[in-house]
């Protein structure tokens, strides 16, 4: 009896597992080909990282920093640069496929859209990932800040997370409008508040020297709101898109 | 034949909505009178006090919108239906107002209560983090031409944008804030706040003429967005004509 069902449950979790490992495929697949085209063309990327080091120095004459800075300005200038060079790149997400006549074969593709939305959202993540890596330093270097723990690498994770996730969303939402490039800082920021507010205060009591208990609810704030947009995102992404 | 008749419908609905609206105008009237000669005078805050009973109705009224906004903008991305987007979208279009009016009366409370106009407090902020999410919908669904996108794009974002109602609504009881806990007695410093069962009736009545004028304002916004359609129409089937 405990054989059949056995023999069972392996039948009917096959045909699951194939559908799995072939979502996972239209995953990697769709973040490949994204990984390759911005390999060869890296100039939005680069754009992006010479654009969070240009807000860097205009930050630092515009409040007249030198030498020591203050936490609450250093977690700020970090996570106001990181937000503002991630949208630039979140126009490319979905534009880069209009512009160059693939979108209509992407929406062709017989896929589940979910699966071309995280994709894309892999794409977002490490882009922002890129931005953090050459910013994150470079904020610790010129301003003398603490930076360079494991705890900010984990709040630049969790946070480029849900970033990369709203971003994804916003790009295929503003793609039908006429005035995307304006209007998409519009709808991203506001619902990226809670992301931004968590990571400037984990940042601040990081650069202040808390403890771990002290920056554990922030962490936690962020790692909800991740789950939040991404489940969103996975249930409205392909109705969003029907054409 | 056929159209007579559905003019007579038309006209059955128009005077139906015009009973409401003097029957929410009525109950507005007594809400005013109520928080104004029945709601009791507060004891340290004095009469600037009674403008909190309109200030939570109106801020209630845009948590109710955006509430049905976002189930309308589920029921649209599930089951497409243009009924589901002009309810939707009139839901937004009236909740902006009263959360506008919610934000604008704490700030004439604020004044002599905390001697500003404006402090960055979490509830202030998270409130009008809502009001610009709301008005980034708005902005969406005019930039956006081919209807079909408009009204499948807006009922997404309406679907995102509702988290910031439950995020405004917590925000004064999960950070430290001066903006006072109205529902739930709670201790703030040594002193227990909470409302005497007069204030409560009064608030009760607010909320309710509150509701009911919000319910006229949508059914009146829903017609409006019927009518124009009917009117596009209409218009449209004239320039066939014409061209044929």
């Amino acid at each position: 009896m405990s054989d059949e069902r056995d023999v069972m449950s392996r039948q009917t979790s096959k045909p699951g597992q194939d559908a799995l490992s072939s979502y996972v495929q239209v995953v990697g697949a769709v973040a490949w080909k994204d990984a390759l085209t911005n390999s060869r063309n890296p100039e939005a990327l680069l754009v992006m990282i010479v654009f969070s080091l240009l807000s860097l120095l205009i930050y630092a004459f515009a409040f007249g920093l030198e030498g020591e800075v203050a936490p609450g300005i250093g977690a700020g200038m970090l996570w106001m640069t990181f937000a503002f060079a991630g949208i630039l790149g979140f126009y490319r997400i979905m534009a880069s496929e209009r512009e160059s006549g693939c979108l209509d074969g992407l929406l062709l593709a017989p896929v589940d859209r979910s699966a071309i939305f995280f994709g894309k959202w892999i794409g977002g993540f490490l882009h922002l990932l890129l931005i953090a890596v050459v910013l994150v330093p470079a904020l610790a270097a010129f301003f003398g800040l603490p930076l360079l723990l494991w705890k900010s690498a984990l709040v630049v994770v969790l946070f480029a997370a849900g970033y990369a996730a709203l971003g994804t969303l916003l790009a295929a939402m503003t793609l039908k409008t006429g005035a995307r490039e304006i209007l998409l800082p519009l709808l991203l920021l506001p619902p990226a508040f809670p992301i931004l507010l968590a990571a400037t205060q984990a940042t601040r009591a990081l650069l202040m020297g808390a403890e771990w208990h002290a920056l554990a609810i922030w962490v936690r704030v962020l790692v909800a709101c991740d789950a939040i947009f991404l489940t969103l995102a996975w249930m409205v992404y392909d109705r969003l898109l029907l054409e | 034949m056929d159209i007579s008749r559905e003019s007579r419908k038309d006209r059955n609905n128009t005077d139906g909505l015009i009973l409401l609206a003097a029957a929410a105008g009525l109950s507005f009237l007594i809400a005013l009178l109520v928080v104004l000669f029945y709601a009791p005078r507060e004891q340290v805050m004095g009469d600037v006090q009674r403008i909190f009973y309109f200030h939570v109705a109106a801020g209630w009224v845009g948590g109710l919108a955006y509430g049905i906004a976002a189930v309308c903008g589920a029921r649209y991305l599930w089951k497409p239906h243009e009924s589901f987007d002009d309810a939707g979208h009139a839901a937004v279009e009236i909740g902006f107002v009263f959360t506008l009016i919610n934000v604008l009366t704490g700030s004439i409370w604020a004044r002599p209560i905390w001697n500003t106009w404006w402090t960055w407090d979490p509830r202030l902020v998270t409130a009008t983090v809502m009001a610009v999410m709301y008005a980034g919908y708005l902005l969406l669904r005019r930039s956006i031409s081919n209807v079909e996108s408009q009204r499948r794009i807006a009922a997404g974002y309406a679907l995102l944008s509702f988290l910031s109602v439950p995020m405004t609504f917590l925000s004064i009881r999960l950070f430290r804030t001066i903006h006072p806990v109205v529902f739930g007695t709670v201790m703030q410093g040594d002193a227990m706040t909470g409302l005497s069962n007069r204030m409560l009736v009064s608030l009760a009545v607010s909320l309710l003429s509150f509701s009911f004028l919000f319910v006229v304002f949508l059914l009146y916004r829903i017609r409006l967005s019927q009518l124009s359609r009917q009117v596009e129409d209409a218009q449209w089937e004239r320039f066939e004509a014409e061209k044929a």
